[in-house]
Formats: C-alpha cells, structure tokens, sequence
C-alpha cells in the first residue's frame, strides 16, 4: 500500500489546532487559559513595514488564539525547518505595532486599549532551526514537539519569554502527546509536490463527489471552484502553492472524461452509469478506475520528481541539459486508453 | 375474511384505518402456528405489517424509479402510495413523507419482496437514499423498558478481531419475555464479547386489551408481528426515528462536522471531528481499510488509504450511498471521522452500526471531546 508520509508542518500545525480547541488527545493548554483557536493562516496587512512595497507586506502566522477579557493574543508559527528572516521581522514589527493587527477583520474580537501580542514558534527540529536562524537568532520563545518522545516541551532556545505569563504559565511543563491525529488538518502545501499522487487521488474524490450533487443537466464548475468548495482546506492551504495542481489535474480530467464543448472542459457524469448497483465510468467499473488512477498517479510524481516548469526555461542557464516540462508526461500516464481498454 | 393487500387510500385517515385492519388481521392467526414457523426458520411465510423507514436527501420528483415502481397521489401532497408490480400482479404500500428526511414506507408485501424493491431504489446510481441504520447499543437503548419478546444477534468477526473469540455468531431467540436471558448473555464471558444485536421484538402495551409487538431491526425496519392498536406503532415508530434516531444524525451533522470558513484574510475552523473507539484493537489496518473501501455492501464506500505507519491509516472516504466524501483516520484502537459540514450524518451511522456488527459490539461513537453520542 502506497504511504504519503505528511510534512512535519502538516503534523505541528494538527498540535496547534488541538491547543486551542476540546479534544481527547492533548490537554488543549490555551484553551484552559482563556485563549481558543480563531483563526489559521490570519493575513495580517501592514502598510506602515514598507509603504512603497505592491502588494502590501502581510506576514501570515500559522494559528491565532485570542483572549478578549485579558485583550491579549497568542500568534504560534508551524516550523518544520526553513529560514523567514523577513517574516519574523515582520511578525515583531506587529508584536510593536498592535494597531497594525486592529485594522484586520475583527475576529480575535480584541480592542486597541492595551492589547498585548506574543508569537512564538512550535518546531520538530532545534537543530535545523539553529542552523537557519545562525545569523538572524530568533527573538520569539521556542516550543520543541518531541514526537518519539510524544511530548511538547518549553526550551530556552531563543532566550525569550512571551510577554503574557498566562501563556508561560500554559507552556511551563511538558505536554503529553500520546496520540497525534491528523484529521483537522490532513494535508498542507508542504506536503506538495512531493506526494502529488496523494494530492490527485484525493482531488479525484473530490470531482466525484460534486458531479454526484449535480442536477441531471448541470455543468461541473471549473475545477478550482468544486475544490475550494468541496475542501476550503484547500484555498487556506495555499491555493497558489496548488496552481501547478490543479493545472495537472484539469488536464487529467480533460484527458480522462472530455466534454464536447467548445473550450476544452471535462464531464464526468457523461460517462457514469449503473449496472446492478455497481457504478461505471467509461464502462470500467469505479473500483477498478480508482486503482488504475493510483498507480498512474504515483508513476506521475515518480515521474514528476525530476522535471521542471517549462516556464523558466528562459531563464535556466543554456549550457545546462533542458528539463523536460512538468506538464509532458500526462498524456502518457493518463491515457485513456490504459483507463478504458 | 383475510387482508392480504393493502388497498388504495387517499388520505392519512384512511390510510390508518386500514393498517389497524391489517394488524388486527395478522394477529388473527395462531401463536403456535406462528413459533412453528419461526423455529422451522422461514419466517417470511407469516405476514408482518412493515414499517421501513428510508433517509432521503431529496425530494420523491428526482427519484429515478425503476419501471415496476410507481408513485400514486393521494389527496394529500406527503402522502404517496406505492405501487410495486412484480410478475404483472400490483401491490400497495403506503409512502408517508411528513418528515422530509425520514420517509416511512408501511406495507404488507411479502417481507423479502419488497425489501429487494427498495434495496434497489436505494442503492441505484446517486439515488441519496439509505436506510436507517441501528447500531446494536441503540436497539438495546430504545427497547429497555419494554419486555422483549424475541431478539437476533449477529456478529461476523469480518476484519479478524483476536479479541474476541469467535468468527462467527448467530442466536435467535424467541420467550414470553426473554429481557433476563439478553442480560445473561451480554455478561456471559464467551457471547458476551460478539453480542451485537440484529433486532429486537418488544410488547407495547398498556393495558391487557390493547397492545402491539413490533421487531425492531438493524435496517430500521419494524415487523409488526401482532396486535391490535396502531397507535401504538405510530407512537412506537416516533419515538424509534423522531426521538431517537433523527436527534443523532441531526446532532452529528451540526455538532460534529467541520467546517473550514476561509475569508481572504485567513481560516477558520468549526465543529469537531467523531470517534468511533473500540475496546479491542484492530491488527491489521491494511485488510480493514482495504476492506472498507471495496465499493460492495455492507459499507458502501470507496477511496484511497494513505499509510502513514503501521498503526495509523488516513483515508479518503466516498460514500456510494450519496457521494459525499469525509476523511477517515484509522488507528488500531479507534477511527477518526472529519465529516465536513453538509455532508450526510447517516453516513457515519452506517459506519458505526457496521463496526459494532464486524468489528466490536462494544464499540462506542463519541464527539471530538468525548462526550458520548450512540448510546446516550
């Protein structure tokens, strides 16, 4: 059975969910001390960081908890490795700033009076996360998720201290995590384009489901469309992390399932039927379809690992072998013919 | 005179008239003629009025029937008669669609017949129907109180649970009230750990002259095996879908899905995510999800597993019932479910009911912080 080993972000950013929101798997510590889970991926526009800068700088932390009787907010950032100088000054620039957070939609439900910011990082990596910050240290308190040891632990590593000692109070002493599900956040674009097999069957899912809600005459929506609708995840997630994605996987579906109008497009209840409680497409049966999706799946991002976007051909130095274009091997490993024959 | 049919109706009033006729008749024939047949195991000989509830997601108008199926009006808009035609001879049934969600069909066809009939309509291409599913806590939970005159258990080890000590078990048991034995057997050390109930039959009654028995099953059918009151299986009835059944799949659906809101400046999330926790665990998580996601009854579903250990599988669940789709996390000891917002809670009733009858009878459905659902 093929295995998809999710990113380490995807798994820290599950223990931030779990932090702020009941659950039965790990005490949710902020929660307990007033602070619940608002908000994931919060943009936070500052015009006043960079005024001549288009579009604005707007540093987006990972899982925002807020308290509105202390006016205080927690900011806690998902590493699993990776240097963002520029992001964590812009995040101390809205520790220093806080009307600069005031002016996004209000949904940590906070007020100007005396608001209090802290951000912080959970990491899987000390060590990478050493190496990455060498020259530019972290000004932010550093929580390790030690998952063979199914623990997150306080550290000293930065030397700093949130500014809320509630938030102190809540980190003070290792918190068990025996059991660490991914079901709130199963997937994440760091997860992409690595298990991009993972990312076609699940999207696959996805298309059949919508097109089972359609009217016996209704038109499938553009692909982007039934995704953001069907898994918001998706758009949260980074919808433009995904572009390549959906791009792929339109043209799969155009491949697989075309639809005689006159923009190329895709159709899949076109081709569904039932025979004896048993659903087909193109006359194969769905089971089966799904199985031989898999296997061209993985081929493709076996396949997909070594090439290039033809776009930045251009600017690749000339000498160098050209790369083969990302898109090239769909016509090969989804040919109808290996589907439907 | 016998009351083998029932007949064309054209409103509600009438149409409870004429199923009190048909209970009324039924209990005409003999008790022992009646075990005789039980205990030759061809039960379907006797007449039974059926109650069979349906869940539907859409309006009768979109249902695509097959040719020996006909919908009949009546005077009333929710109130339909079912025409069945089987080898050119017609039979009616009486389709009562007061709750939008919870159909109720009644009828007096010949219990293996018309099961079939409407496991096809269920069961054809997208057709958003699905029975009623009773887990066997839940049949246990809604016939406490009464005295149970008959009970099936059945449990199929399907997925090789080692903890419990059988492959197989079936009972059928029938007495003049056999609520001590069902006791006896749940604390017995060997049944104990494979009793899942498949139905249950209860004697509703008040008084000595009035009373009903009604066999509640997994499937959500009741037989109505004897009496003479149909009020008491209306009463019955409401209270198995109205008070009990439709709180929890309305409950899951807005308690325990979740709902990502995305605005463009950031996520939020709602809701909670359902655990199906077992008492044992499960060895091999790649037959169980293999075997989950075959597309073939009883489970329906179809997807792709992701291994992300040995003992942690998540997987993309499609649902051919209705084609809504959730994601499934499987641990040895337990399965995650992240229902999003609008897709059918019946769905995880299924799941649930089919786990207690293949996997663990013990198992339990639970929300996100562990606050019991099934039973409550």
């Amino acid at each position: 059975m093929q295995s998809f080993p999710p990113s380490e972000h995807t798994k820290l950013m599950n223990l931030l969910v779990l932090l702020g929101q009941r659950n039965m798997y790990v005490t949710p510590v902020l929660l307990e001390q007033g602070y619940p889970l608002r908000e994931l991926g919060l943009r936070i526009p500052i015009p006043a960081f960079d005024p001549d800068v288009v579009p604005l700088p707007a540093p987006t932390p990972d899982a925002g908890y807020s308290s509105s009787e202390k006016n205080a907010v927690l900011f806690l950032e998902a590493k699993g490795g990776g240097s963002d100088d520029d992001q964590t000054e812009k995040f101390r620039f809205v520790q220093d700033h806080p009307k600069t957070l005031i002016a996004t939609p209000n949904k940590l439900q906070i007020n100007e009076t005396n608001l209090i910011i802290d951000f912080g990082i959970l990491c899987t990596n000390l060590q990478k996360i050493r190496e990455d910050h060498a020259r530019n240290p972290l000004p932010f308190p550093v929580l390790h998720y030690n998952e063979t040891g199914r623990c997150l632990n306080p550290t000293n590593f930065t030397g700093a201290a949130f500014v809320n000692s509630d938030i102190t109070t809540a980190f003070e002493s290792p918190i068990s995590v025996p059991r660490l599900p991914l079901s709130y956040i199963p997937f994440s674009s760091y997860d992409f384009p690595g298990n991009a097999a993972y990312f076609i069957q699940k999207m696959m899912i996805m298309v059949l489901s919508r097109s089972g809600k359609l009217e016996k005459y209704e038109r499938l929506p553009p692909l982007d469309k039934i995704i953001s609708q069907e898994y918001p995840l998706f758009e949260m997630l980074g919808k433009r992390e995904f572009h390549e994605l959906l791009v792929t996987m339109e043209k799969i579906l155009t491949r697989l399932f075309p639809d005689d109008s006159e923009n190329p497009s895709f159709n899949i209840n076109k081709y569904r039927e039932v025979k004896k409680g048993k659903i087909y497409l193109r006359r194969r049966s769905l089971k089966k379809f799904l199985e031989i999706l898999h296997t061209a799946s993985v081929d493709y991002q076996n396949h997909r690992g070594g090439t290039r976007q033809a776009s930045m051909f251009e600017f690749d130095d000339k000498t160098r072998p050209a790369q083969p274009d990302i898109y090239a091997g769909i016509d090969k490993f989804f040919d109808p013919e290996l589907f439907f024959s | 005179m016998g009351y083998d049919a029932l007949p064309k109706i054209s409103n509600r009033r009438e149409m409870y008239g004429e199923l009190e006729k048909a209970i009324c008749n039924i209990s005409q024939q003999e008790e022992d003629a009646e075990d005789e047949r039980f205990a030759e195991g061809n039960p379907s000989q006797k007449k039974y009025l059926k109650v069979l509830p349906i869940e539907s997601n859409v309006p009768l108008e979109k249902i695509l029937a097959e040719r020996n199926i006909e919908f009949l009006p009546t005077s009333e808009k929710n109130l339909k008669i079912l025409k069945l035609t089987r080898d050119k001879k017609s039979s009616y049934s009486y389709l009562d669609m007061l709750d939008k969600r919870f159909w109720i069909l009644y009828s007096l066809d010949n219990s293996l017949d018309i099961k079939k009939d409407i496991k096809k309509l269920i069961q054809q291409n997208n057709s958003h129907l699905d029975y009623t599913w009773f887990s066997s806590s839940s049949l246990q939970k809604i016939s406490s109180g009464y005295s149970k005159t008959r009970f099936s258990m059945k449990f199929f080890n399907m997925f090789r649970n080692e903890s419990i000590p059988m492959k197989r078990l079936s009972i059928q048991l029938s007495a003049e009230d056999a609520s001590d034995i069902v006791e006896n057997l749940l604390k017995n050390q060997y049944i104990g750990k494979g009793a899942c109930f498949s139905n249950i039959e209860v004697l509703l009654s008040s008084n000595h002259s009035t009373f009903v028995k009604t066999r509640l099953s997994m499937d959500g059918s009741i037989n109505i095996s004897r009496g003479n009151s149909i009020n008491y299986v209306l009463e019955f009835q409401q209270q198995v879908i109205q008070g009990h059944y439709k709180p929890i799949v309305e409950t899951i659906e807005q308690d325990y899905s979740t709902e990502y809101i995305s605005h463009n400046d950031g996520l939020e999330i709602k809701g909670d995510i359902l655990s199906i926790k077992l008492t044992s665990k499960l060895k091999n998580l790649e037959f169980f999800t293999n075997s989950l996601l075959k597309g073939t009854n009883p489970f329906r579903f179809l997807g792709f597993p992701n291994k992300i250990d040995e003992e942690h599988y998540l997987v993309d669940v499609l649902d051919l019932h209705n084609f809504g789709h959730f994601d499934l996390e499987v641990f040895p000891d337990e399965l995650l479910i992240n229902l999003p917002k609008g897709t059918c809670g019946n769905s995880v009733v299924r799941l649930f009911t089919l786990c207690q009858e293949n996997i663990d009878p013990t198992a339990k459905l639970t929300g996100g912080a562990g606050n019991a659902i099934i039973p409550a």
